[in-house]
């Protein structure tokens, strides 16, 4: 996997886990009539989809590079149970006190959690070389 | 007939005399009654109060306020407080603190859905008023005292409770509760 390859990686599963977090943000406040955009801004989300995508890409770089032995299938099951473990983030949060349904808050933010990572082990493919 | 002239007479004076009394005591009763001067009676601003608890690390809001406010600041004889809080809709930041909150270690909601406060007197003090009076909680009534502000149409207070004196006995939060009060009225 190349320089090259990492940095268009991190673009294209960066865009795909921003959009997928617009779109379920977009329907979970439509379905259920709640608004968590002052705690979570269109912004905050593209931000931080975009440095996780970097982090997993990056990530994936160098394990890549220096796990000679499955170093996929390991750093895989890392970013997966990483990602999992990061769900406790939003089930701590405490909201402003003048949002309502804080409880609700989880639903929305949860799913997030799990975006990049989809996006990153879905077009990983097209970005490892047969090199690999 | 001198007799008859002086029964007219008589009952003329009787007439006169009765008609003087009569009129002052209508005086005297449309004077007594500007004297009773009822408290104004005062309604809560519902987008802006604010109930505010801290302990620590817990700390949130509670929402639902209602209630009777007389408050005269020049007639603190006649004012009362008799207003409750609606426990379930605690907010602390956080869904499942919230619903902690309101279990039954906690402060019971479905048991006690109301904290209540009656005053019983007020006081001027230095630095705005004091209000005595019956704190309710979680179905235990203790006296507490309150010293609050009233300015600009607004009642602004603080005061610390004891969470053990209510029967909130559960270890993870400070025993002493601050809460801080902000309500603003109108007539």
């Amino acid at each position: 996997m190349t320089a090259k390859n990492t940095l268009l990686l991190t673009l294209t599963s960066a865009v795909i886990s921003i959009a997928l977090c617009m779109v379920y943000q977009k329907i979970y406040s439509d379905q259920l009539f709640l608004d968590f955009s002052s705690v979570l801004s269109p912004m905050a989300v593209i931000g931080a989809c975009t440095i996780g995508a970097l982090l997993l890409a990056w990530g994936n770089f160098f394990a890549l590079k220096y796990v000679k032995k499955h170093g996929q299938v390991i750093y895989n099951l890392l970013v997966g149970i990483l990602s999992f473990a990061s769900i406790i983030g939003p089930l701590a949060q405490k909201l402003p006190l003048d949002v309502e349904f804080p409880e609700m808050f989880p639903g929305l933010a949860i799913p997030m959690h799990f975006f990049p990572v989809l996006a990153h082990l879905a077009v990983l493919p097209l970005f490892v070389g047969s090199r690999q | 007939m001198p007799g008859l002239k002086w029964g007219i007479f008589l009952n003329f004076q009787t007439m006169k005399t009765s008609l003087l009394y009569g009129t002052a005591s209508a005086l005297l009763f449309l004077s007594s009654a500007f004297m009773f001067k009822a408290a104004v009676t005062w309604k809560i601003d519902d987008k802006k109060y604010a109930l505010k608890f801290s302990a620590g690390e817990a700390e949130g809001v509670v929402k639902g306020l209602k209630g009777t406010i007389k408050f005269d600041e020049a007639d603190l004889a006649s004012s009362s407080f008799n207003v409750t809080a609606d426990v379930t809709t605690i907010n602390t930041g956080n869904g499942m603190m919230n619903k902690h909150a309101k279990g039954k270690e906690w402060l019971d909601a479905d048991t006690y859905p109301t904290i209540g406060f009656t005053s019983s007197s007020f006081e001027k003090t230095d630095k705005g008023y004091t209000v005595k009076g019956r704190l309710k909680l979680k179905g235990v009534t203790k006296e507490i005292s309150i010293p609050f502000t009233f300015i600009k149409n607004a009642f602004k207070g603080s005061f610390k409770i004891k969470r053990k004196d209510y029967n909130i006995t559960k270890d993870g939060v400070n025993e002493e509760v601050s809460i801080d009060l902000l309500v603003p009225v109108k007539k």
